[in-house]
C-alpha cells in the first residue's frame, strides 16, 4: 500500500506540472501591445510590441509588423519572427487605426480576444490617429518600453479623466449595449511623443465619428461615472477688463464631489433628460482679482453657468455626429422602457431628437491657502 | 436496526452537504440562460424556483420521516415489493450516475476551454477522479465534511467579486418586469432545475443525527443556494448589458476576468481553479449514491468496489470519445428531464401512497 502511495504521488508530480499546456517563461514572448491597421490597398496589417528579457539583447522590446487577415492568422506570422511563442494573455494595449474603424465591421476582427479563454480582456483599446507603423517604431530613448509607456499614458490620463480607459471587455458591452455608443482612447503619435488626444465617439455600428478634446472628457466623465479619479476644470470667466492682457481671466477648481441626478420622460415624442448636478468645487486658481468673502455666490453662479454652456455644447456635438457615449439610452430603457423599446435599434437617432438639460449647481466649498 | 448510525451527519454538514450538491455548472451558465428568457427579470424566476424547490423538498424530509432509519432505496423494496424494488433502486442509481457522469464531463469541458487547452479530457478527468476517490471512499460522513471543508474555503469569493461592483450599472435592472409575467414564468421552468441536489433529502436523512431539524435543514440548504445564485445572477445583469449578455457562454466567468488587481491579472483562473472544489462537492455525492445504491443492489456492503469501478469507467468513457460542446448541452439537458422526474414527480407521486400506508400500518397495530 506504502509502496503504492509513494508511486502515485510521484506519478502526479510528473503529470501535475501543466499537463501538457506547460509552457516555460523563457520560451514566451509576452505581447503587451498589439496594433491592427489598414495600409493604403486596404490590407490588414497586424503589429505586436514584445519585451524582450536577455542580457545580449541591446533593445529591450521588439516590434514587428505582418500582413495578415486575422488576429490568430497572424499569430503565425509573429511566432515565424519572434524568439519564443507569442502569449495573448498579457496584452495591456489594442491600438486601431483611424482608417480601420471607417469600416463598421472592424470589431469582429475581435472575436478572437472574446472567444479565446487565454487572450486578456483588460487591454485597454485605443484609436491611433495616423498609420499604426509610426507608433510600433518608436523607441524614445527616455521612456521606459514603448508598451508600458502607453500603458502608463493611457491610465494616468484617464485618472486624471482627459480620456476615456475602455478595456476590451468594456468595449464588448458598449458595442452591444444599444442604449449607448462605444468611446476609446484616441492618441496621436507626434515628432518626439505619443499624446493622448482624448476620447473618440464611435457611432452605433462601431465606425469612427467624431472626437471630443480631453477637457470635454472630462465632463463626459463627470457625466458617467460622477466622481472617479481626479477632476480638475479650467474655464474663463468674463469680467470686464481691459484688453490686450497676457493673463486670461481664467479660473481653475477641483471638483470634490459629484451627485447626478437624471429625470426621464417621454413628451411629444421625443425623450427628454432633465440632468441635475450637485458639484462641491475647490478653487486651486484664480487669474483674476475677486472678493470671494463677499461675492462667492456670484461666483458659484458663473461656473455653473459656464459649466452649463460646456455640457450643452458637448452634447450638441454628440447628438449632430449621431453618438451617445454618456448611455442616455440606459436612463431611457429603465425609465421609458414602452417608448425606448420602440427605438432601440436606431437609438442614437431618437438621442439626437431628444432634448437634454444640464443643471449644474456649484457650491464652492474651498478657496486654496491664499484668499 | 441503526444501519447509518456509524456515519452520522451533524446538521451543519447536512446543510452544506445538500447546498453543496445543488450548487455546481449552473452558477456560472444561470445568468445567461435567464437572460435569454426573461432578460432582466430572471431573478423573480428564481425566486419562484426556489419555493418550488423548498416546497418539494419538505415533502421529500416529510416523506421520509415517515421511515427514519432508512433511505429511499431501503424504502422502495418495502413499497414496491422485491423485484419493482430493484428496478427502482436500478433506476435511482441510473440516475446518479447520469447526473454525476455530467457533472464530471462539463467541468472536464470547462477546464479544456478556460484553462488546459491541450490537455485531453481523458487525462483533466483521470486527475479528477483520483481525490474524488479519496474523499467518497470514506462514505457519507467524509463527504459531508468535505462539503464543510469546501465552504469555508470558498467564503472568499464574494469579497472579491465585490470589487466588480466599481463597474456596475443598477440601471440595467429597471423597470422591473418589462415584458409582464409571461417570461417570467417560462424561465422559471429552468430555475426548478438549478436547484437540483436537495434531492439528496432522500439519502442524507436516515444519516442525519438530529433529526427534528432536517426540515429546517433542507430549507436552509436551499436559501443559501439561492442566495448564491440571486447575488451571481444580479451582479451579472448589471454588469453586462441585457443586450449582451446573451453572448457568453459562462457570463459568470467572464465577470471574473474581467476582474484585475495591480499584483494580480487573470483572476478568472484563480477562480476556476478554486471553482474545482465547489464542482467537486456537487459531483460526489452523486457519484456516492450512484455506488452506495449499485453495491446495495447486488447486495454489497462495501461501496468502494463500485466506486473503483465507477471513477475508472469514466476517463475510459473520455478516452473512446470525447464530447462535443453540443453533446455537453445534451447531455445537461438529459440530466434536467431525469431530475425533473426523480426530485419533482417522485415525491409527489410516492408521499400519498407512503403516508396512507404508513396510516394503515398504524391502524393496524392499534
Amino acid at each position: 500500500m506504502r509502496a503504492f502511495q509513494i508511486l502515485l504521488c510521484s506519478f502526479l508530480v510528473i503529470m501535475l506540472a501543466g499537463c501538457k499546456d506547460q509552457i516555460n517563461l523563457e520560451d514566451t514572448t509576452l505581447t503587451l501591445m498589439l496594433g491592427i491597421d489598414l495600409n493604403e490597398k486596404n490590407e490588414l496589417l497586424y503589429f505586436i510590441s514584445s519585451p524582450v528579457f536577455n542580457r545580449e539583447a541591446k533593445e529591450k522590446s521588439e516590434q514587428y509588423g505582418i500582413r495578415s487577415s486575422t488576429i490568430r492568422e497572424a499569430r503565425m506570422g509573429f511566432d515565424e519572427r519572434v524568439t519564443g511563442l507569442t502569449q495573448p494573455g498579457k496584452i495591456q494595449v489594442l491600438v486601431m487605426g483611424k482608417k480601420l474603424l471607417a469600416h463598421p465591421d472592424w470589431f469582429r476582427l475581435l472575436d478572437v480576444v472574446f472567444r479565446d479563454a487565454k487572450f486578456s480582456v483588460n487591454a485597454r483599446m485605443a484609436v491611433l490617429d495616423g498609420p499604426l507603423h509610426e507608433l510600433f517604431d518608436f523607441k524614445p530613448k527616455d521612456k521606459p518600453r514603448l508598451s508600458i509607456h502607453v500603458t502608463t499614458l493611457i491610465d494616468t490620463a484617464n485618472n486624471r479623466n482627459l480620456t476615456v480607459k475602455t478595456r476590451a471587455q468594456e468595449l464588448h458591452r458598449q458595442m452591444y449595449e444599444k442604449g449607448m455608443t462605444p468611446t476609446l482612447t484616441e492618441l496621436k503619435k507626434e515628432k518626439k511623443a505619443v499624446k493622448v488626444m482624448g476620447t473618440a465617439l464611435l457611432k452605433e455600428n462601431g465606425t469612427y465619428a467624431g472626437s471630443i478634446e480631453p477637457r470635454d472628457t472630462i465632463l463626459l466623465q463627470m457625466l458617467l461615472h460622477e466622481k472617479q479619479g481626479e477632476l480638475s476644470v479650467t474655464i474663463p470667466i468674463k469680467e470686464p477688463n481691459e484688453h490686450n492682457q497676457i493673463v486670461k481671466d481664467r479660473i481653475s477648481f477641483f471638483i470634490k464631489g459629484v451627485q447626478k441626478k437624471v429625470k426621464t420622460t417621454y413628451q411629444n415624442g421625443r425623450f427628454h433628460f432633465d440632468v441635475h448636478f450637485k458639484l462641491r468645487v475647490s478653487v486651486s486658481e484664480r487669474m483674476f482679482p475677486f472678493d470671494m468673502k463677499k461675492d462667492y455666490k456670484k461666483m458659484e453662479r458663473m461656473i455653473s453657468d459656464e459649466l452649463q454652456k460646456d455640457y450643452m455644447k458637448l452634447i450638441k456635438k454628440c447628438q449632430e455626429i449621431g453618438a451617445d457615449p454618456f448611455g442616455f439610452g440606459l436612463y431611457a430603457r429603465a425609465y421609458e422602457y414602452k417608448e425606448y423599446k420602440k427605438v432601440e435599434d436606431d437609438w442614437t437617432k431618437a438621442f439626437s431628437n431628444a432634448t437634454v438639460e444640464i443643471k449644474p449647481d456649484v457650491s464652492i466649498k474651498g478657496n486654496g491657502v491664499i484668499k | 436496526m441503526k444501519k447509518y448510525t456509524y456515519n452520522q451527519l451533524s446538521v451543519l454538514q447536512y446543510i452544506l452537504l445538500i447546498h453543496g450538491a445543488q450548487v455546481g455548472i449552473g452558477v456560472l451558465t444561470i445568468p445567461r440562460e435567464l437572460a435569454e428568457k426573461a432578460s432582466t427579470d430572471g431573478w423573480i424566476s428564481l425566486l419562484i424556483g426556489w419555493l418550488a424547490a423548498t416546497l418539494v423538498s419538505l415533502i421529500i424530509t416529510n416523506m421520509m420521516k415517515q421511515y427514519p432509519e432508512k433511505t429511499i432505496i431501503d424504502i422502495f423494496p418495502l413499497i414496491l415489493g422485491k423485484w419493482l424494488g430493484r428496478v427502482a433502486i436500478a433506476l435511482m442509481s441510473i440516475y446518479c450516475g447520469i447526473a454525476a457522469f455530467v457533472l464530471l464531463i462539463n467541468a472536464t469541458g470547462i477546464i479544456n476551454v478556460w484553462l488546459l487547452s491541450q490537455t485531453p479530457a481523458y487525462v483533466v478527468v483521470f486527475l479528477f477522479a483520483l481525490p474524488t476517490y479519496l474523499v467518497i471512499q470514506g462514505g457519507v460522513r467524509a463527504i459531508g465534511r468535505y462539503a464543510e471543508l469546501v465552504f469555508y474555503l470558498t467564503l472568499w469569493i464574494p469579497f472579491v467579486l465585490t470589487t466588480a461592483y466599481r463597474e456596475v450599472h443598477w440601471l440595467n435592472l429597471l423597470p422591473v418586469i418589462k415584458e409582464g409575467w409571461h417570461p417570467i414564468w417560462e424561465a422559471s421552468k429552468s430555475t426548478v432545475l438549478s436547484f437540483l441536489g436537495f434531492e439528496f433529502g432522500y439519502f442524507a436523512y436516515p444519516f442525519l443525527q438530529k433529526k427534528q431539524y432536517a426540515s429546517l435543514g433542507i430549507v436552509i440548504a436551499n436559501t443559501l443556494t439561492m442566495l448564491v445564485y440571486i447575488s451571481v445572477i444580479i451582479v451579472c445583469f448589471a454588469y453586462f448589458s441585457p443586450d449582451e449578455i446573451k453572448e457568453y457562454t459562462w457570463p459568470t466567468l467572464n465577470l471574473w476576468k474581467a476582474i484585475e488587481f495591480r499584483f494580480l491579472e487573470r483572476v478568472d483562473i484563480l477562480f476556476l481553479s478554486s471553482y474545482l472544489f465547489i464542482l467537486s462537492t456537487t459531483a460526489s455525492p452523486y457519484i456516492y449514491f450512484c455506488v452506495f445504491s449499485s453495491s446495495q443492489l447486488f447486495g454489497m456492503k462495501d461501496h468502494r468496489k463500485h466506486l473503483r469501478l465507477f471513477l475508472l469507467l469514466v476517463p475510459v468513457a473520455l478516452w473512446l470519445y470525447t464530447p462535443s460542446f453540443i453533446d455537453l448541452k445534451k447531455a445537461s439537458q438529459i440530466w434536467s428531464y431525469t431530475g425533473l422526474f426523480f426530485a419533482y414527480a417522485l415525491p409527489l407521486l410516492a408521499w400519498g401512497p407512503i403516508k396512507l400506508s404508513k396510516r394503515a400500518e398504524g391502524g393496524k397495530k392499534a
